[in-house]
């Protein structure tokens, strides 16, 4: 019967706890606003809500308020750390990477500010095909602003050709290229990953569009003042011809004459310099003698190095970093000299660590820390500094006027037991606390004095 | 049904967290909880052994009034038993004292008054029969989670210090707590049974205490200091021995796995008890405890070991094998723990004489987050 008593009390409390809870809810936001209200310039009340916003999903509200905790402390690094993840929900990468980088500098727990230094590296794919969004939902606004003449974006080459497993050599012929074209400080060549961030979106939105058309397109939404577009044609089984050609942006034109080269696959960096050196001259630009050596460098001369490398910029184009980094791993296997080959391996395990950085990772991190204690008292409700002193006085304050009452908001702490907060003063003076002394009634006699 | 033959599931359909209820500003944010504990110990073996168990659901209450004012009001129901060779030789059973502590901070977590009441809701009055059950559960060494059914209607008012010194922060508190008397055994004169009264000692407790983070955890020490009147037990005065709590705990976060230090040491000083000298004692603890985040699931396995010595004797050893579990469902945070205990007790005038403790103890803890 008992059993059946504490069963029936166990399912009422059980089905009074939801409705609890999101009364609680308001009630922790209610009070976290009035404390807003009534200290409008406090960055503990302005951080605590901003959190308390957050977990509620309410994130441009989170921001505005942390935001307003960054303006007024902007080494108040929970704020920061609260804004980069609202911002990042609000799809504001860039605004993310802002608050995160704050928190690299101003966060104090390690753990946390070592998965948000993977997570920025991840972010930035996001953060360039969100640019590349706004571009085209801007892009009559920005198709009025003339781009920077020296400015030169390569598009991605196409492939066309009976062996798809070159396919891949596109992107790593334009990698090349802007590496190349880059040499000379007469152009500034815009970032391959910006560039194809762009040409993935309007891949996305474009209708029958010509190729010349797109690049047009594309040089406009990065301001670019020429774009050179190219295709590599696999012509037999050994043999490859590359085609390119610079494309002015003011006036849609092609600038000079196509730029041609053909070779056995083999020597398909030969290809390379000969479309580089094309381009240059299309672009008029006269190299040094210096320029000219530097153009000679190669990064690898092997072309199975060189098609795993490709393989790994495709994979890393489309946000599959662990493949990617399988592929990178492979060119520097078969070439031991690839430098670049490492580096973009090691970005790629970088960005594949901040991708499996979850929101729930980042917080579970702030767990047993200061920040951590902060962010547990804003969702009581509390407007807690940052400094632990709040738990320094509960500590205090538990041990001199101790009561089982502190734990209820004891989930964190060792699980071993606790010293004896107070004596039993009766059971210690009659003795009967020993636990040695044999079973049986206990008698007290006191004789009168 | 006996309560140390109580089903654990009925233990855990026990939990309860009422949760918090709408009204006024303030009482929205009140936390009302019950925490069930079992706990069982045996003490000796063979026909001598004798079972202490306890189940206790301490029932606690914080109600934040402002944001620097609130009050928290604790009790508990718990059921007492000593019983040998099955048969149940002392027992107790109801609700403890209540403890209504109000906290006010000033300023920024700069200070904070503390006024507590000692409401006498409790067991007054044992009769003989009840006193073994009352009594074992008060012993510093084997630790119950409700050491007392009553200590009498008592005051404490307390005043706690904190301030930053760069990565250090420093506790200073005092307290000071006025006990009154209250009828505590029924006892026999040799004839008849008689009332005793018991005026616990006035006690006065200085507290300092230092924390600072270590890496992205925390490193907590501190020294509690309590000193006593005398005890006035049936027109006779006596003393009573000092405590000292000396504290440590060093939480520190090692990758994905936590890793949770502690240790306290507790002294009593020489004091009087009926019938003679009370020796001072001293019961040391260490544990160590790692957790494990395991998807939402953080699993705290532990290892704690206690020592106490009886007038610089050898008078107990105990090591606790236990884990406890800490995860979310919903808005609630559930910690299932349970610990296995196995220890041996000395007597202080023989070390060849022992007796065996074995025991175990399990707890629900149900808070909203």
């Amino acid at each position: 019967m008992r059993l059946l008593k504490l069963l029936v009390l166990t399912v009422l409390c059980g089905a009074a706890v939801p409705a609890a809870a999101q009364q609680r809810t308001d009630d922790v936001l209610a009070k976290l606003e009035r404390a807003r209200t009534a200290s409008p310039s406090s960055v503990a009340a302005l951080r605590s809500l901003g959190i308390a916003y957050y977990k509620r999903d309410r994130f441009a509200d989170a921001r505005t308020v942390l935001d307003a905790a960054r303006r007024l402390d902007p080494k108040d690094g929970v704020s920061a750390l609260y804004a980069g993840l609202s911002a990042e929900a609000l799809e504001d990468y860039t605004g993310a990477k802002d608050a995160y980088n704050s928190y690299l500098q101003v966060g104090k727990t390690r753990r946390v500010r070592n998965d948000i230094a993977k997570r920025l590296i991840a972010l930035s794919r996001k953060e360039l095909h969100a640019a590349a969004k706004s571009a085209i939902a801007n892009e009559a606004r920005i198709a009025q602003q003339p781009g920077e003449p020296s400015a030169v974006a390569v598009r991605p080459m196409t492939f066309s050709g009976t062996d798809q497993t070159l396919a891949p050599l596109g992107r790593g012929m334009t990698d090349l290229l802007i590496s190349d074209l880059a040499r000379s400080s007469q152009v500034q060549l815009l970032e391959r990953d910006r560039i194809q961030a762009i040409v993935d979106e309007l891949a996305l939105s474009k209708a029958g569009q010509t190729d010349a058309a797109t690049s047009v397109r594309t040089g406009k939404l990065m301001r670019a003042g020429r774009v050179v577009q190219g295709a590599i044609t696999q012509t037999d089984s050994r043999n490859l011809t590359v085609n390119a050609a610079v494309l002015n942006v003011a006036s849609s034109q092609q600038q000079g004459r196509d730029v041609q080269a053909s070779n056995v696959l083999d020597e398909i960096f030969a290809i390379e310099k000969t479309i580089a050196l094309g381009i240059f001259d299309q672009l008029g630009v006269r190299l040094s003698a210096a320029d000219r050596t530097a153009l000679e460098q190669r990064p690898t001369r092997s072309l199975q190095a060189f098609l795993a490398y490709s393989n790994g910029l495709l994979a890393s184009d489309n946000g599959r970093y662990d493949e990617a980094a399988g592929f990178f791993d492979q060119a520097r296997s078969i070439d031991p000299g690839f430098s670049q080959a490492l580096l973009k391996a090691q970005s790629a395990r970088a960005a594949q660590q901040g991708a499996a950085v979850s929101n729930a990772k980042v917080e579970s991190g702030l767990k047993g820390s200061r920040e951590g204690a902060t962010v547990a008292a804003a969702e009581r409700g509390v407007a807690a500094s940052n400094t632990g002193i709040g738990s320094t006085l509960a500590n205090a304050v538990g041990d001199i006027n101790p009561s089982a009452a502190s734990t209820v908001n004891t989930s964190t702490g060792t699980p071993a037991q606790a010293p004896p907060p107070s004596r039993d003063a009766t059971a210690e003076k009659t003795g009967t606390d020993q636990p040695a002394q044999k079973t049986g009634t206990v008698t007290i006699i006191i004789r009168k004095p | 049904m006996r309560l140390n033959r109580l089903p654990i599931p009925a233990l855990f359909a026990a939990a309860a967290v009422v949760a918090p209820t709408a009204g006024a500003q303030g009482f929205g944010d009140l936390t009302v909880a019950a925490i069930p504990q079992y706990v069982s110990m045996q003490i000796g073996t063979g026909a001598s052994a004798k079972t202490v168990t306890q189940f206790s659901v301490p029932l606690l209450a914080v109600v934040p009034i402002t944001s620097h004012f609130n009050v928290d009001v604790a009790t508990a129901y718990a059921s007492s038993d000593v019983s040998s060779n099955g048969a149940t030789v002392s027992s107790i059973t109801g609700l403890t004292d209540t403890q209504v502590r109000a906290n006010w901070t000033l300023g920024s977590d700069a200070a904070v008054i503390t006024v507590g009441v000692n409401v006498p809701t409790g067991q007054y009055t044992i009769p003989a029969a009840n006193a073994e059950a009352a009594g074992q559960i008060g012993n510093d060494f084997l630790i119950f989670p409700t050491s007392s059914y009553g200590s009498g209607l008592s005051t404490t008012g307390g005043l706690a210090l904190a301030h930053g010194f760069g990565s250090w922060n420093l506790g200073v508190a005092g307290s000071f707590r006025k006990a009154t008397a209250f009828d505590a055994f029924q006892a026999s004169n040799g004839t008849s049974l008689e009332t005793l009264k018991f005026t616990p000692a006035d006690e006065m407790r200085a507290r300092v205490g230092l924390d600072r983070p270590v890496g992205d955890g925390r490193l907590s020490l501190g020294v509690t200091y309590s000193s006593f009147g005398k005890d006035e037990f049936a027109n006779h005065s006596y003393s009573t021995g000092d405590r000292f709590i000396g504290q440590a705990s060093l939480f520190v976060p090692l990758g994905g796995t936590d890793l949770y230090l502690s240790g306290w040491s507790l002294y009593r000083a020489k004091g009087e008890q009926l019938g003679g000298v009370s020796n001072p004692e001293t019961v040391t603890d260490g544990s160590l405890a790692l957790g494990y985040h395991v998807g939402g699931v953080l699993i705290e396995p532990s290892v704690e070991g206690r020592f106490w010595q009886v007038d610089g004797v050898k008078a107990g050893m105990l090591a606790n094998f236990g884990g406890r579990l800490r995860f979310a469902a919903g808005a609630l945070t559930v910690l299932p723990g349970f610990t296995y205990q196995v220890g041996r007790l000395y007597d202080t005038a023989s070390s060849a004489t022992t007796i065996d403790v074995t025991g175990w103890r399990t707890s629900l803890m149900i808070r909203l987050r």
